[in-house]
């Protein structure tokens, strides 16, 4: 029995200890925070080193300038932000300032949750890339400040291409030279173009601006209707092409991401990568340790041109902030250079103001790859698919398995076509 | 054939070894490559070298202490909290056979069927009245509230394999209603308690989303959320940092499995019943 009465008092003492704790605790939590001022709230899904410690700078001095208009900086992450967002609209508790992307801000301010920053940031209206600017407006309305945006370039591993003989293109090559230059650079160790194409999706609709593909029309009266001709279809035709019959495109690339496809180019297993300019964050790691000898070539052009879709990341205001006009003013202080460029330059992104990048160019004036990447930032539009309501659900849930059983030879084209036809028809 | 099957039961073993224990080596591995390694696309199965950057920037720069120690608070009150507020009810079901509990049974189950984000908005909207969005106090009551009905139902099973014999002896030697749940059925449901805490232990420490929906403060962040502030768009991530942080995180539950998984295995085969 002596296992019977032995709990008892150990159970009182537990509970007690317990109790204590729980006191203490709750006490703590009770106790409600004393402030003089009330701080304007600023959300950032910035995450890489060099961006948090410019964002941090960037506050900790509007704080000094401003102790009586504080500004607290609220940590968040990219793949919940959204989430997190809808909750607290609906809520009432979204914070003041949010940096996020103009994609999924367009959503918010058409659900009324942003204000109107049309008046507030005129003054930089001309400072600002059009394609920037048109991005992050609906109905003719700024719902976003464009911050940064990354534009998809094709970076060289120098050392390959002078092995082969073969010269860096000093000029915009449309995607059929690209193609068979990658043919030549292709050899029994190497290939000659790496991209992570097992998420083919996001890719496929900013680059297919080059093509003109618009994927919808009829966006303007609310009733979008789904186009998909051959200028969607361009891009994932050609990489479909260079998987399977010129092979100069490694088949390993199809299970991989940006990011594999990265690690595949910095091995010097690719002469070429097709991806989004923040790899040279890394690059630049890998030429400073292991020597890694990089470049970036011309923004490809495709039939319609070398403008690919803008999705810049923005500044908005919460419709419910009580603090609109401080919170403009905070907005205002942090598009100065002097911050813009290491937010930019931390993210491996550009800057959108054109103040902003010429000192951004400046900053990086040892690297021609980076000079290159400054340079064919400047070919921004605004796609048409941005105001499509259910876009990104299409994208994600329609466009991208239709896409990922083509690459994998699994449909053909013409499957593909009516898959992602049938797809947005199903989704509505 | 003795032998083919002792080298079929040990390649057997080996392999669960390596499937359970091959992501949690991958992980520490990771958290010790430096930034040129993480960048190599070489399957490494041994870090060149000890490479202690990824811990240091985690803890240096990103609030993960902090972090640390408001997870380790809400996970041990609301877990007190559920064992302590579930003991009775589980009895009560376990042992009453009425229209009630067996209503009451089924909609424990059907409870768990919402998804999350269904209940999130009113949720959110409750918890708004009573003051409690962005505080410890009401993470931890929607902890407590989520995770009860299974740990309920969880512990009403241990209370119906303890023999009810012995509760009818306890009962003949005079003890009433609390003293048998106290003094007789506690002892004896030990596994069972410890099963319960650290299936709601492990599952408050790793919850995401309603930390990511309640708490806004940073001060109040929880570990989950400070993870996931190391992943980018697109599948970009500061992954040497986030294994450092999540090899760090591991621990706090790796020790409490430890510490009471021998009071688990001490009481499993402890016979209640003898003769």
């Amino acid at each position: 029995m002596k296992s019977i009465k032995k709990p008892l008092p150990r159970l009182r003492k537990a509970s007690l200890v317990f109790l204590a704790a729980f006191g203490l605790i709750m006490g703590i939590g009770a106790v409600p925070a004393i402030s003089a001022v009330t701080p304007i709230t600023f959300v950032t899904p910035a995450y890489l080193p060099g961006t948090v410690a410019a964002f941090n700078d960037a506050v900790a001095d509007w704080n000094k300038a401003n102790p009586n208009t504080p500004v607290k900086l609220i940590p968040g992450d990219w793949g919940n932000l959204g989430d997190q967002l809808t909750t607290q609209f609906a809520a009432g508790t979204a914070p003041d300032v949010i940096h996020f992307a103009s994609v999924d801000i367009l959503n918010f301010a058409a659900r009324g949750y942003l204000h109107d920053l049309s008046s507030s940031f005129r003054g930089i209206k001309r400072n600002v890339s059009d394609g920037g600017w048109q991005a992050s407006s609906y109905k003719a309305k700024l719902y976003g400040v464009p911050v940064i945006d990354q534009p998809y370039v094709v970076f060289v591993n120098l050392d390959l291409f002078k092995k082969a003989g073969i010269a860096v293109p000093t000029t915009s090559l449309n995607w059929d030279e690209l193609a068979s230059l990658a043919k030549k650079l292709t050899t029994s160790t190497t290939y000659g173009l790496a991209t992570g194409l097992v998420r083919p999706a996001t890719i496929s609709t900013i680059v297919g601006s080059n093509f003109g593909a618009k994927f919808f029309v009829g966006y303007t009266s609310g009733r979008a209707k789904i186009r998909i001709s051959d200028a969607e279809l361009e891009f994932p035709t050609l990489m479909h092409k260079m998987v399977y019959e010129d092979k100069s495109i490694d088949p390993l690339m199809l299970t991989v991401s940006a990011g594999g496809s990265l690690t595949n180019f910095i091995a010097g297993k690719s002469a070429m990568l097709l991806m989004g300019s923040y790899a040279a964050a890394d690059l630049d790691v890998a030429a400073r340790e292991k020597g890694f000898n990089w470049s970036v070539m011309p923004i490809l052009k495709g039939s319609a041109g070398s403008l690919q879709a803008a999705g810049p990341q923005t500044f908005s205001i919460s419709a419910q902030s009580k603090v609109k006009k401080d919170a403009a003013r905070f907005i205002n202080f942090m598009m100065q250079d002097k911050y813009l460029v290491p937010i930019a330059l931390g993210d491996g992104l550009v800057p959108m103001t054109k103040t902003a990048m010429k000192a951004a160019v400046e900053a990086k004036k040892g690297s021609p790859g980076w000079q290159q990447i400054f340079a064919d930032g400047d070919n921004f539009m605004v796609p048409n698919f941005t105001y499509v309501p259910e876009f990104n659900k299409w994208k994600t849930s329609v466009l991208l398995p239709a896409l990922q059983r083509y690459m994998q030879n699994r449909i053909s084209r013409s499957e593909l076509r009516k898959s992602i036809v049938d797809g947005w028809q199903t989704l509505r | 054939m003795k032998l083919a099957w002792k080298i079929a039961r040990s390649i057997f073993a080996i392999s669960l070894i390596i499937f359970f224990f091959g992501p949690l080596y991958w992980l520490v591995n990771t958290s010790l490559k430096s930034p040129i390694e993480l960048l190599s696309d070489n399957v490494q199965l041994f870090p060149k070298g000890f490479f202690f950057g990824n811990y240091r920037d985690a803890l240096d720069k990103s609030g993960i202490i902090l972090a640390f120690f408001n997870s380790l608070i809400i996970t041990s009150v609301s877990t007190i909290l559920i064992v302590m507020l579930i003991t009775a009810p589980a009895y009560y079901f376990a042992r009453r056979k009425n229209q009630l509990t067996r209503s009451m049974s089924t909609w424990i189950l059907v409870s768990q069927v919402f998804p999350v984000s269904l209940i999130i908005i009113p949720m959110f909207l409750t918890l708004q009245k009573f003051n409690l969005i962005n505080t410890t106090w009401g993470l931890i009551l929607v902890y407590v509230v989520t995770n009860t009905p299974f740990s309920l139902w969880l512990l009403r099973s241990f209370i119906i394999a303890i023999p009810f014999e012995i509760e009818e002896a306890a009962s003949i030697d005079g003890a009433n209603l609390w003293k048998i749940l106290y003094r007789i059925i506690a002892p004896l449901l030990m596994p069972g308690f410890v099963v319960v805490t650290i299936f709601t232990f492990v599952n408050v420490w790793n919850e995401f989303f309603f930390a990511l929906v309640l708490l806004s403060d940073p001060e109040k962040s929880t570990l989950p959320l400070k993870l996931a502030q190391f992943v980018g768009a697109e599948g970009r991530a500061l992954i040497g940092t986030l294994s450092a942080a999540t090899v760090m995180s591991m621990i706090p539950a790796f020790l409490m499995y430890l510490l009471i998984q021998r009071k688990f295995s001490e009481n499993l085969f402890t016979g209640a019943v003898k003769g």
